[in-house]
């Protein structure tokens, strides 16, 4: 996969994972309750501590109407990135994204939103810097931001004791939002739950091998897709799965440089 | 009066730590009884997983960000829970994360209250893990108050 190719594939991924966050956000803000506990004054108490910027944005960013503007804002620039990818329109996907998140009092969902903006800066930084060279430092630096947020995910398993036996998975399926017979299936299943978090622990720390292989690569971008299907049918963290697979294509491209 | 350290905490999206696993989080469960009661109600829900969820899934990914609102106010409890200061009514004004979980456990409660056909009536709600150990109860709220500022509440 060479520069072009990896630039395009992210961009499509990621305008494809904005375009869907974008529909949710518009669902999310026509709700009464999400207006109560974001309320406006809520947030102008955040903004006024928090937010060097001119009253009249901050104004604007805690309004009710702010969040169903940016929601439409990112589904119709997702879109147009989707038809024509350049810089510039990955800047303002970052730029409308990063005000959603402050409109959240800084994130919405985490770690999906960090991906989500490292995606977009890399992007915005390899479309507009193509020709002068840095826009291979643009995926070079998003493949190492990938792997090392497996890698760290996995050491930190690996330190803890209740990953080690299993117990944390349980721990965490506990806290699903979802009600499953599965759920408690899993969790009496002591052995699965040990060889599920060894299974984790291995793939997440081997996961830097991919840069080096492009068939490693292939071999455990499959693993996280599973990986990652299987949050979403237990934990329904879809913008995880579109976050992290828009990153992907940066790590097949760098297996070409090593 | 503009804060830094508050600032930081705004535009941490722009930092990731990739740190989701460093700690194992407690479960948080929300219970709430309304004034006079004796059973402390639940008010957490589960879902169903929906067909279509990869492509959208609004709904689980709100209660998502409700939950992080909620370890959100556990960690700015956190000083208060180990005794390492007092908490008093201006500490918990203060709290922004105290307001939203006070306005989310509101919105639950007036669904409890349509369902069994009360209204307007005091409560308290009060934060424990699922192995029975209680982080907070908050005094007595308003159930249909907007505003949450002269509410109370204390660590145990």
């Amino acid at each position: 996969m060479n520069l072009n190719q990896a630039l395009l594939l992210c961009g499509q991924m990621v305008s494809l994972g904005l375009f869907l966050s974008g529909v949710e956000f518009l669902r999310i803000s026509s709700k009464p309750e999400v207006h109560r506990v974001w309320s406006p004054e809520i947030l102008r108490l955040e903004f006024k501590r928090s937010l060097p910027a001119p009253d009249v944005f901050k104004r604007w960013l805690a309004s009710k109407g702010s969040l169903r503007q940016l929601a439409l804002a990112e589904m119709i620039l997702a879109v147009a990135a989707l038809i024509s990818p350049s810089a510039p329109m990955y800047l303002a996907l970052f730029v409308v994204h990063f005000f959603i998140c402050l409109r959240f009092r800084g994130t919405f969902n985490g770690g999906s939103d960090q991906m989500f903006l490292q995606v977009l800066l890399s992007l915005s930084i390899g479309f507009g810097f193509y020709k002068s060279g840095l826009g291979k430092w643009a995926l070079v630096y998003l493949a190492v931001q990938l792997l090392y947020s497996y890698f760290k995910a996995g050491l930190s398993k690996l330190k803890s004791p209740s990953w080690r036996s299993g117990l944390a998975v349980s721990s965490f399926l506990k806290a699903s939002p979802y009600r499953l017979e599965l759920k408690g299936r899993i969790e009496r299943n002591t052995q699965l739950l040990r060889l599920g978090s060894w299974a984790v622990i291995v793939a997440e720390i081997l996961m830097p091998l991919s840069a080096f292989n492009l068939r490693a690569a292939f071999l455990f971008c499959g693993a996280a897709l599973l990986f990652h299907l299987v949050n979403v049918g237990l934990f329904g963290l879809n913008r995880f799965f579109w976050a992290w697979l828009s990153a992907w294509p940066a790590v097949f491209y760098i297996t070409t440089l090593l | 009066m503009f804060n830094f350290n508050a600032f930081l905490n705004l535009i941490r999206v722009l930092f990731p730590r990739w740190s989701f696993f460093d700690q194992v989080e407690t479960v948080v469960i929300v219970e709430a009884k309304p004034q006079g009661g004796q059973a402390w109600v639940s008010l957490s829900s589960e879902s169903k997983p929906a067909v279509g969820a990869l492509l959208y899934n609004a709904e689980t990914n709100l209660s998502h960000a409700y939950e992080n609102i909620l370890r959100e106010f556990l960690r700015d409890l956190q000083p208060h829970l180990t005794g390492e200061a007092s908490l008093a009514q201006d500490d918990l004004d203060r709290m922004i994360s105290f307001r939203q979980v006070t306005e989310w456990t509101r919105q639950r409660f007036e669904a409890f209250e349509v369902s069994s056909g009360r209204s307007g009536f005091l409560f308290q709600f009060r934060l424990k893990s699922s192995e029975g150990e209680i982080f907070f109860v908050s005094h007595e709220i308003h159930s249909q108050t907007p505003r949450v500022s002269d509410s109370l509440g204390d660590a145990r």
